[in-house]
């Protein structure tokens, strides 16, 4: 593993209106790493991984990616936003457009690949994610750890510096969350940066490089997966996994 | 299923409109004397003089009431129906639309005399002073005198029609006159072209002044606003001469006088029924009558189709925009304009549209009627649309527009590919629906004098003094097209679900 830092997070402070939901959080992330972030719900998880691809912006602080700021006016979002991917908790497949043209839509879209390139592109990764056989099937004809699947297929398209998971299993039935969950830790033994706000504990403690327990509008613990779960020293975690273990 | 069913209601439909209309009703009134129009039911047509004259009796003691037709075949249908007591009307449109009545008559005693005169706009002086030339020189060579036998006189009828001298030329440009061709024997529809002592009339006056006349058909009580406007150059339509409008327009000297009488209807003569097939024949096949609604049938497709196309146009625009700046929070001075155009336009009916959109924006050009039309009907629908799409942008997840931002795609390509396909995918049977109101909305077109379906069988129903054939014929088309349009939009709809199995 490369020591390169891919994003950098100086600062940040977020409000909706006088709500203040974060406050100075402070982090980095480096090439090829597997962040798990954790903590209790309303603490801002979700809110900080929208930060990091500017669906939400920032109320202050800074956000390196690749050394440039991305909070910054004038800054190509659009841009910023084909580098760093992004999983949702509720999948939000395009369901008037087959899972082919889901893969295939924004990079042919966008110019970055003629339809015929997306298309070996998209076969590809139907492959990989194992749905080689949905390729003209629409979205609504999926189960859930299908669309999930899709959502993440759609999302390494576009060839992403990093991917951000927003929750991806959360919206599962149970006995679906094992396919999305070994999905994302291939994609992690390949090498690919992920940011994943998850309550699935399994998976922090056995995919993630480095954890995050965020509680109180930042971030409270970071360790190793060992260190968070077997030498948690704030009694906030301790209560946490105590109630999540 | 939905064309046996179609059918089946519209042969539903059109029994139960030949039961109300051949229901007979009881005599309320016998008008005999002009005494007797004190609690009378008083038939007029709008804006003419019987109607000045009827209003003096409106509201008195004895509850004499004034109902005002469009036109005097309406007037003359009430009659027959018994839903008014007597008409007053011209004496010559009397004589024309009661000779195949056999229960109608016309009283002996003349109810007043009156003149007709041309109406010419207020400030158009050079104009009125060359008509009263012509008109004077026409009175003195006896051509005056001539037209009205042709079409009056028992004995000279037909035989002495007004033709143009050898060499007249029209270097003096057009004479646009605007005339209601529902009014014979002094303008009326013969083979598609409007003909009477006034047409004739007024094609004598262009010839002395070396002016090509065009006429323009339009409901009386839009004439004088036409001349006024300068949407036309004068208007000759029998019209009297009246305080009320010298007021807002100058008259001609008189070129004819004339009487208003009172038709009455007089049930003791038993009315030998027309059989249904004879019937049919003089209202669609004499003379090509059909003509009237396939020409109308072509404006109003030509119309409701153009304005629903650029209605949609403008409605995606104005939602978009809504769209935007309620979820951007941008465009706020285009968003204000947006919201005002659907105050106005959703806040008043169409009709006033039209006529404000032809009388006053189009005032001083000259623009084609149907293309008014299909502005005037763009501008309305697209009010519709906009609402109806904002919606159905609105119904559409949140996470749709966020998962294509993420992918990199910038708001407009998102908005494009992504959320409106779903979003018109969700309104077409609003849409639809939009559509259908439309088509049956430019029924209103008459208003300003644009021949469209509803106006066809209006022109029909003006020559033969009938009203129910044409009426029924105007209303099955209608909903022939609208029940075509449903099952193509069924269809659509259909394909655009494939996504959804």
């Amino acid at each position: 593993m490369s020591n390169e830092v891919l994003i950098k997070v100086e600062n940040l402070a977020k409000s909706f209106g006088d709500n203040e939901v974060l406050t100075n959080v402070n982090m980095q992330i480096e090439k090829g790493e597997v962040i798990a972030i954790i903590g209790p719900s309303g603490c801002g998880k979700s809110t900080f991984i929208r930060t990091l691809n500017q669906l939400e912006d920032v109320t202050s602080g800074v956000i390196y990616l690749d050394g440039e700021d991305i909070t910054k006016k004038g800054v190509d979002i659009n841009d910023v936003r084909r580098r760093v991917g992004m999983v949702f908790q509720h999948f939000n497949l395009f369901p008037h457009l087959t899972i082919k043209r889901n893969l295939t839509l924004a990079p042919v879209k966008l110019g970055l690949m003629t339809q015929a390139e997306a298309d070996s592109k998209a076969k590809e990764l139907l492959e990989r994610v194992g749905l080689s056989d949905k390729a003209d099937a629409y979205p609504d004809s999926l189960s859930g750890g299908q669309k999930q699947r899709i959502a993440i297929a759609r999302t390494l398209a576009m060839n992403p510096e990093v991917i951000l998971f927003d929750e991806p299993t959360s919206a599962l039935d149970p006995e679906m969350v094992g396919e999305v969950l070994s999905l994302m830790k291939e994609l992690a033994d390949d090498g690919m940066t992920m940011v994943v706000v998850t309550h699935e504990m399994g998976f922090a403690k056995e995919v993630a490089d480095r954890v995050m327990f965020f509680d109180e509008k930042g971030i409270l613990e970071e360790g190793t997966p060992a260190e968070i779960f077997e030498f948690p020293q704030s009694q906030r975690l301790k209560d946490f996994l105590s109630k999540v273990l | 299923m939905n064309k046996k069913l179609s059918v089946f209601l519209m042969a539903l439909a059109t029994i139960m409109l030949i039961g109300c209309g051949s229901k007979a009703q009881e005599t309320e009134k016998q008008v005999k004397t002009i005494d007797d129009l004190t609690g009378a039911r008083i038939g007029v047509q709008l804006g003419t003089i019987g109607d000045i004259y009827a209003s003096d009796y409106e509201g008195d003691e004895a509850g004499t009431v004034v109902e005002r037709y469009n036109k005097v075949a309406d007037a003359m249908q009430a009659l027959k129906q018994g839903k008014i007591d007597c008409v007053i009307i011209d004496e010559q449109p009397a004589i024309a639309c009661t000779k195949d009545e056999d229960t109608l008559v016309i009283l002996d005693e003349p109810f007043a005399l009156e003149d007709y005169a041309i109406c010419i706009a207020k400030d158009n002086d050079e104009l009125l002073d060359k008509v009263n030339g012509a008109l004077s020189e026409l009175k003195k060579e006896g051509v005056i005198e001539q037209i009205s036998a042709n079409y009056i006189d028992d004995d000279k009828k037909g035989t002495c029609p007004y033709v143009t001298p050898e060499g007249t030329t029209y270097e003096n440009g057009k004479l646009v006159a605007a005339t209601n061709v529902a009014f014979p024997p002094y303008e009326f529809y013969e083979k598609n072209e409007p003909v009477g002592i006034d047409m004739e009339l007024i094609r004598a006056i262009g010839d002395k002044l070396g002016m090509e006349v065009e006429i323009e058909d339009m409901e009386f009580d839009s004439i004088i606003n036409a001349v006024d406007s300068h949407k036309v150059d004068l208007g000759i339509a029998g019209m009297t001469m009246t305080e009320e409008r010298l007021k807002s327009i100058n008259f001609s000297d008189s070129y004819v006088t004339s009487k208003q009488v009172i038709v009455s209807r007089d049930v003791s003569l038993a009315g030998s029924k027309v059989g249904f097939v004879e019937n049919l024949k003089r209202n669609f096949i004499e003379d090509n009558r059909w003509q009237y609604l396939l020409k109308g049938f072509e404006n109003t497709l030509i119309i409701a189709i153009c304005a629903v196309l650029a209605g949609m146009i403008i409605g995606f625009g104005v939602a978009i925009v809504r769209v935007t700046h309620d979820k951007t929070g941008g465009l706020t001075a285009l968003n204000s304009i947006c919201r005002l155009y659907l105050a106005i336009i959703r806040g008043t009916p169409m009709m006033i549209q039209l006529l404000i959109i032809y009388y006053v924006v189009f005032k001083a050009v000259n623009v084609p009627k149907v293309l008014v039309a299909i502005i005037a009907f763009a501008i309305n629908s697209g009010a519709y649309v906009a609402e109806i799409m904002r919606g159905g942008i609105m119904s559409i997840d949140d996470g749709q527009m966020e998962a294509g931002r993420s992918l990199g795609l910038s708001y407009r390509q998102t908005m494009s590919s992504i959320i409106l396909p779903q979003a018109i995918k969700n309104v077409l049977p609003a849409l639809a629906n939009e559509f259908i109101s439309l088509i049956k909305e430019t029924s209103i077109c008459g208003y300003i004098g644009l021949m469209d379906l509803t106006r066809g069988g209006d022109v029909i129903r003006s020559i033969t003094y009938e009203a129910f054939l044409p009426l029924i014929a105007v209303a099955i088309i209608y909903l022939i097209i609208v029940q075509l349009l449903n099952l193509g939009v069924g269809k659509l709809e259909k394909n655009l679900r494939k996504s959804e199995q």
